[in-house]
């Protein structure tokens, strides 16, 4: 018998184009996950959808470097811990004026009850994008 | 005309109250699953593979089990999610290449409508009932080319009969000097025609032209 209790994800993937700290900018693939009947549950918002890439292409994940996202977490009584967390990229960096607009759309989503950053990180050498 | 085959394994709704079973398959190159009626949208889905494995059975006795028994539905572990609806699901080689037939069960904690294929490259068998069916309209395409050149004679002949009977009915009133048709032949040749349009319809009908 095979393991049960598994589950399904709807989703729907965008292309963004991602403002490195460092300076470059790359198209980076955005997971929108979505309820049973499609309801957007991601805090994709209206600053981070400005920054879609107009494609109906794959985009390749990174695997270069972290982007930095808003982690929002949501009440879900589904999960043993109560809550989900689902990712969504900040577009912008922090010396734009949109950085800290986006956080706070994604602050300000409909049952988003709380948000963490993480910045951007590099694990592999930043040494070739200053040659 | 390609050389690999998709099978339908599965389409429909999955039930969230119970494991979903995909159709038996082997010898199968990878899957891939299509989620229906949800535009962009794509599934993560959890599943599992399952092989029943039925082989030819050499026991230490020397004894040999044949036909095939059945020594157990084992299942193979994937991680997960691995059954993606934007992905191509591949296989290990104990599900591709030994030839015991396999199976997808589905977990789904909601209703999702999808369908699933199991690919592969087609084998010598697929290869030969192609080949006949191809045989097999090239044959009826024929008969029908035959059909339609008996067809056109017949015409010929009416036509040819037609005109000889206006010819003839010409003759006595121009004595034989008519060059352009006075309206009332014109009459005539109305029903001498539409005689022949049904065997033209006929042919068109009632001959079913298969699809390639």
């Amino acid at each position: 018998m095979p393991p049960i209790g598994f589950k399904v994800r709807r989703y729907e993937d965008i292309g963004i184009y991602y403002d490195s700290d460092i300076g470059f900018t790359v198209p980076l693939r955005q997971r929108t996950y979505k309820s049973e009947n499609g309801e957007i549950q991601t805090p994709v918002t209206a600053l981070l959808l400005v920054r879609k890439v107009p494609t109906d292409c794959k985009i390749p994940v990174s695997r270069d470097f972290t982007p930095r996202v808003a982690i929002a977490c949501f009440e879900n009584p589904n999960n043993l811990t109560g809550e989900s967390r689902l990712k969504v990229m900040i577009a912008y960096r922090p010396r734009d004026i949109n950085h800290n607009l986006q956080i706070q759309e994604v602050i300000n989503f409909p049952n988003v009850k709380a948000v963490e950053y993480t910045g951007e990180t590099h694990t592999s050498s930043i040494k070739r994008y200053y040659d | 005309m390609t050389n690999a085959v998709a099978r339908q394994i599965f389409s429909g709704f999955t039930n969230p109250n119970q494991i979903d079973k995909s159709a038996v398959f082997s010898g199968c190159d990878f899957l891939l699953l299509n989620a229906l009626n949800v535009g962009m949208d794509q599934y993560e889905i959890a599943a599992s593979i399952v092989i029943e494995v039925v082989a030819d059975t050499l026991y230490f006795n020397g004894q040999v089990e044949v036909p095939q028994v059945p020594l157990g539905t084992k299942e193979l572990p994937l991680s997960l999610p691995f059954f993606d609806t934007a992905l191509i699901v591949p296989l290990p080689s104990e599900a591709t290449r030994s030839d015991c037939q396999c199976y997808i069960c589905l977990a789904t904690s909601f209703p999702i409508n999808i369908e699933m294929f199991s690919v592969s490259t087609k084998n010598l068998c697929e290869c030969k009932d192609e080949l006949s069916s191809l045989k097999n309209d090239i044959n009826f395409l024929k008969a029908i080319n035959t059909a339609i050149a008996v067809n056109q004679i017949a015409q010929d002949v009416v036509l040819l009969a037609t005109a000889t009977v206006i010819g003839v009915g010409l003759a006595l009133p121009t004595g034989g000097t008519s060059l352009s048709l006075p309206p009332a032949v014109t009459a005539t040749l109305a029903p001498a025609t539409a005689s022949i349009v049904p065997i033209l319809i006929s042919a068109g009908v009632s001959i079913p032209i298969p699809l390639p």
